[in-house]
């Protein structure tokens, strides 16, 4: 166990390293340089170069990478070009956004999903099963950037109910916060409901017939208190990892919903960043986001290790 | 991450902001784009200046709303006959809004810093004709030129040449520290910017108590804002195609105004074909501005002939000399070798005027039988391809900055125009002296340029203002990228 | 873009009545689709990027069933045309992510040691980095156009067939008639030729399916923030993209590119699950 959890945390550093490498080298290839965004069309090359020496630009790829590092393991991500301001605040800014946004989404998601997952479970191939099976197939087809823009025509243009878009910022209060982040976390919710809402109903179906369900129903359980005392808390544990894995993907995956809505989170900000080549900002983002990831799934093979010695080499 | 949520929840929690009060004297005011810094001497962005020019920060002199020159923190001054020498006579009772006092020392200052080897002023070129800034008592400033140059006080009034203090300066791009009428209160990123009135001004107190600048990228959500109140004004309203529902709306007062935006399809005068001045000018005619304008702004923007816009001083109207004429286009091309089917790139950064005109540019040169292939590609990648590099055949740019007519002067610029006529032209204007003469000059050039049409010059991008009908004060043209809300005011 | 999900966890259809509902009728809209791209390339009621300014945002006629758009194109026009567009990124896109991700997969599972664990570390990394912004920086380095958007949506495929391959081929490995090959003299090469790869293959159909249906809402997705196919090859995307400046004035234009892409991958998804119920047996009950 021991030397399984030592080469596991090898491989988690090794992996972060060659995800920080890759990044670095990709930027490093993105024609276009932040100084002459920042200093426009009249700049002189002699200008130039002096924000370059500035901004620590003139110095060779390989210390620029080792300096990176080390802002990263430092925590202060080192200082945006645009900006001129540690990277670690500009992302703590954006936070406020990008994580509600991410929690009501899930949210919805998962109350929505569940209980529909089950209820056709349980009526496996019944009219009702059917309805919601096809309604989730076309919830699955659904892009949700149009979905967004279906709910700004219909609820913001046509009703104005809500926003069409915007954030006020929570400073303005939680309630008029909250109606901007409406809209953008139904349109997301709602394909990764459909998705939910498959993989609860089959992993519910899955544990109906596995072995201990059939014992409590010979035992004299009935079927519904077979459902709910058996069948779906063992059908949780894939439906969690399913939902933990939507809601980092839906941190990172935001990024169109945003443009959408024109919210200021996470994924404008490196939309932007790309675009005023602020790459520091790029390189920090994507590799905390993937190293948010490759995190997850460690602790979550630690788990399946810890539940059965013999998955410890998946 | 768990506690940074609960953080954001707390926030979340926290009660709104008061209620603006019954008699009136805030603004809020809409912005487009968020400055990345609030130093406008370090960074290019309009946006700087749009907030802080003349609200924060003052110059010399400043350009009122109509381009003028006018005394700022210098009252007067006296140029030598030779053109080579200013003083300037200061104001005795400027303080920074540290407290720092305003003198001489600080015009040696802020000019050296634009000058030196590691400044990073965006216009830096403006000060390098300066030999010396020298200081005879603390309120007097001479400044000696190596040579004279005719726009030197118009450059002087530009956001990049504002008076900046030593002691503040390392933290301006944060916190700027200015002489202006408003003191910078906070910058919440992302969303606004606000100012407010500073009470030991030393000119004519605001008469607004606080102005918010709030950042909305979101052509609908501005509109949204703005019928909403939210917003009081969105002095570059960027959705063209939405001003109809405000134009009817008495709430609302819409003002069509001009900037300095020379909007151009960009020629690359070394490339075949563009080399042969019949192809420039078949290019011209193939183009048809109206439809162009109609199609692209929704009719808003004014055609222009030459680089250079109506709000400037000795504008000429050139439009017609390469009339809407697609028979002539193709005569001219034939003339020219062009066979019909040549296939050109079309280079269009993110703009809407240049996305959008592309669009409809390529269907016009298609109908005098030449094939474009459009090619979007970001600012990044315009700046080190088109600009620094001059690698495509033609693009779509608006030329911002004011009265920028040297471009085509300049030894490499990136559409490589060159014309020893032209060069000697823009000598004599550049270095002429008399109002009159500077005239008769800048007509000359306007000509000379419509005439080799180094680029087809296509119209001026419009200044769409919408604000609340009560408000008064603010720039209905914009002949610097600024909004200056110094003697803004509400109509009781 | 919503998130790849194994191909086994996304159905087991109610009935066996309703899995050949399921093929027959993505079937069907595959095939509908397919052919109205087709169609396009010979012949749309106008041609989709001729300009009219005068005919601007009309709105759904008999001249122009679905309207013009805010340059005067035909949206019926633009949206066939669309549809070629949407069908080719994906194709291609999907067909990378095979070409790179099989042989990998394959690789992997026939070596197994320390290959294996290199390809599935690697594809832990791969599958980490936050998908869409990764293609929003490839696009950004090659200039945004559909030819970037199908390496970027290809690259991303690559991992997923790489696992898929995998996990199939490792299953095949320890069969009996494998080990019969191999004592009748068969090279690892050979094996996974005749014996591996023809194994794998209808979970690869399935999953491609399913990829294919994930390309073209990425694609879509892409051409919305202007990074995919670019002007004036008609995209779906990027017809939304203009719609929502014109929301006010012409709103029907938001409905119909949308729908397009709603019909394409609802099709696919249901092809995708059908094929899965007559390809793979071990769903067959």
């Amino acid at each position: 166990m021991i030397a399984f959890l030592v080469r596991r945390t090898l491989v988690l550093a090794l992996s972060l390293l060659a995800a920080s490498l890759v990044v670095f080298l990709v930027l490093q290839v993105l024609p276009g340089d932040p100084a002459a965004l920042i200093l426009g069309v009249n700049a002189r090359p002699d200008t130039l170069a002096a924000l370059h020496r500035e901004l620590g630009l003139d110095r060779p790829d390989w210390l620029r990478y080792l300096a990176w590092l080390r802002d990263l393991a430092t925590g202060s991500l080192g200082r945006s070009y645009t900006y001129d301001v540690p990277v670690a605040n500009l992302i703590a800014e954006r936070l406020p956004v990008s994580l509600p946004l991410a929690a009501i989404a899930v949210l919805l998601a998962t109350t929505l999903a569940i209980p529909v997952g089950v209820a056709a479970a349980a009526r496996r191939g019944g009219a009702g099963d059917l309805a919601l099976m096809a309604g989730s197939q076309i919830g699955m087809a659904i892009p949700d950037f149009w979905l967004g823009l279906l709910l700004i025509l219909f609820f913001a243009l046509r009703l104005a109910w809500l926003p069409a878009s915007g954030f006020p910022g929570w400073a303005a209060g939680a309630w008029p916060g909250l109606r901007a982040l409406l809209l953008p976390a139904i349109a997301l919710a709602l394909p990764q409901a459909a998705i939910l809402a498959r993989v609860t109903r089959s992993a519910v179906l899955e544990t109906l017939q596995a072995d201990y369900v059939r014992t409590a129903r010979a035992k004299g359980l009935t079927r519904a208190a077979a459902l709910w005392r058996h069948a779906v808390p063992n059908a949780m544990i894939p439906v969690v990892t399913i939902i933990g894995l939507q809601f980092s993907f839906l941190i990172a995956g935001t990024v169109i919903i945003e443009n959408v809505f024109t919210l200021p989170g996470l994924g404008r900000l490196v939309f932007q960043a790309i675009e005023q080549r602020d790459l520091i900002v790029v390189q920090d983002l994507v590799v905390l986001l993937a190293g948010c990831v490759i995190a997850v799934n460690f602790l979550v093979d630690l788990v399946y290790a810890g539940l059965d010695p013999r998955l410890g080499r998946l | 991450m768990v506690r940074l949520f609960a953080l954001a929840l707390f926030a979340a929690l926290l009660p709104g902001l008061a209620a603006a009060d019954p008699a009136k004297d805030t603004l809020s005011l809409g912005m487009v784009l968020e400055p990345p810094v609030l130093d406008p001497t370090a960074n290019a962005a309009a946006a700087i200046s749009e907030i802080v020019y003349a609200n924060v920060f003052e110059g010399l002199v400043r350009i009122d709303s109509a381009g003028r020159v006018q005394p700022a923190l210098a009252q007067s001054w006296t140029i030598s006959p030779d053109g080579l020498t200013y003083t300037f006579h200061l104001r005795h009772d400027v303080t920074f809004s540290d407290g720092t006092k305003f003198d001489c020392a600080i015009v040696q200052f802020s000019y050296g810093r634009a000058a030196a080897p590691d400044s990073i002023n965006p216009q830096k070129q403006f000060f390098l004709p300066i030999t010396s800034t020298t200081c005879p008592d603390p309120y007097t400033a001479v400044v000696t030129m190596k040579e004279p140059r005719s726009n030197f006080l118009f450059d002087m009034g530009w956001a990049d040449a504002v008076m900046v203090a030593p002691n503040s300066e390392p933290t301006n791009k944060t916190h700027p520290i200015g002489t202006g009428p408003f003191l910078f209160q906070r910058w919440l990123r992302g969303d606004r910017v606000e100012l407010v009135r500073n009470p030991h001004y030393w000119g004519r107190p605001a008469k607004l108590k606080s102005v918010t600048f709030r950042f909305i990228a979101d052509p609908s959500a501005a509109t949204d804002a703005l019928l909403a109140g939210d917003l009081d004004a969105f002095p570059l309203f960027p959705a063209p195609e939405a001003v109809a529902r405000f134009k009817s709306d008495p709430r609302f007062h819409v003002a069509i105004g001009t900037t300095e935006g020379k909007t151009i399809l960009a020629l690359n005068n070394t490339r075949k074909p563009f080399t042969d001045l019949r192809v420039r000018r078949a290019l011209a005619y193939a183009i048809d501005r109206k439809a162009l304008i109609e199609g692209a702004m929704s009719g808003y923007g004014t055609p222009i002939g030459s680089h250079y816009v109506p709000i400037d001083p000795g504008y000429i109207d050139l439009t017609g000399l390469y009339p809407y004429d697609p028979a002539k286009a193709r005569t001219l091309l034939a003339a020219a070798g062009v066979k019909p089917g040549t296939t050109l790139t079309l280079t269009l950064p993110p703009p809407p005027y240049a996305r959008r005109g592309g669009e409809i540019i390529a269907a016009m040169l298609q109908q005098v039988g030449l094939n474009v292939k459009l090619i979007p590609i970001e600012w990044a990648q315009w700046l080190d391809q088109v600009f620094k590099r001059s690698d495509f055949d033609m693009t779509i740019v608006a030329h911002v900055e004011p009265r920028d007519l040297d471009i085509y002067a300049r030894p490499h610029y990136y559409f490589e125009y060159h014309s020893a006529a032209y060069d000697k032209l823009y000598a004599e204007y550049a270095s002429a002296r008399g109002d009159a003469e500077k005239l008769t000059l800048v007509k000359a050039l306007q000509r000379k340029l419509a005439e080799d049409e180094p680029n087809v010059f296509l119209f001026a991008l419009p200044k769409i203002g919408v604000w609340n009908a009560k408000l008064h004060g603010l720039w209905a043209d914009d002949p610097l990228p600024v909004n200056d809300v110094t003697d803004v005011y509400w109509a009781p | 873009m919503p998130v790849s999900i194994p191909a086994s966890a996304a159905s087991d259809a109610p009935a066996s009545g309703a899995r050949r509902r399921n093929l027959v009728a993505g079937a069907a809209i595959v095939a509908l689709v397919l052919a109205v791209a087709l169609l396009s390339l010979l012949w749309t009621p106008y041609p989709p990027t001729a300009i009219d300014i005068l005919h601007r945002l009309a709105s759904p006629s008999s001249t122009h069933p679905l309207g013009t758009d805010p340059y005067g194109r035909d949206e019926l026009s633009m949206i066939m045309a669309g549809a070629w567009n949407s069908l080719a990124v994906a194709v291609i896109a999907v067909a990378l992510g095979i070409a790179g991700g099989v042989p990998l997969g394959l690789l992997a599972a026939g070596r197994g040691g320390w290959i294996d664990d290199a390809v599935m570390r690697g594809s832990d990394v791969a599958f980490a980095f936050p998908a869409l912004l990764t293609a929003v920086m490839i696009t950004a380095i090659a200039g945004p156009g559909a030819v970037d958007a199908m390496i970027a949506i290809g690259l991303f495929n690559v991992p997923v067939f790489a696992r898929v391959t995998r996990g199939a081929a490792r299953a095949i490995w320890p069969r009996e008639f494998i080990t019969a090959a191999r004592a009748v003299g068969l090279g690892d090469l050979r094996i996974t030729r005749l014996h591996i790869l023809p194994n794998v293959m209808p979970l690869l159909i399935v999953q491609g399916t399913v990829q294919f249906a994930l390309a073209i809402i990425a694609d879509a997705g892409l051409s919305y923030v202007g990074l995919g196919t670019q002007p004036p090859q008609p995209s779906w995307g990027r017809m939304l993209n203009d719609a929502q400046t014109y929301a006010y004035q012409a709103p029907w234009l938001a409905i119909f590119p949308g729908f397009a892409i709603m019909v394409s991958v609802l099709g696919l998804n249901l092809l995708g699950d059908g094929l899965r119920d007559v390809l793979d047996p071990r769903l067959r009950r």
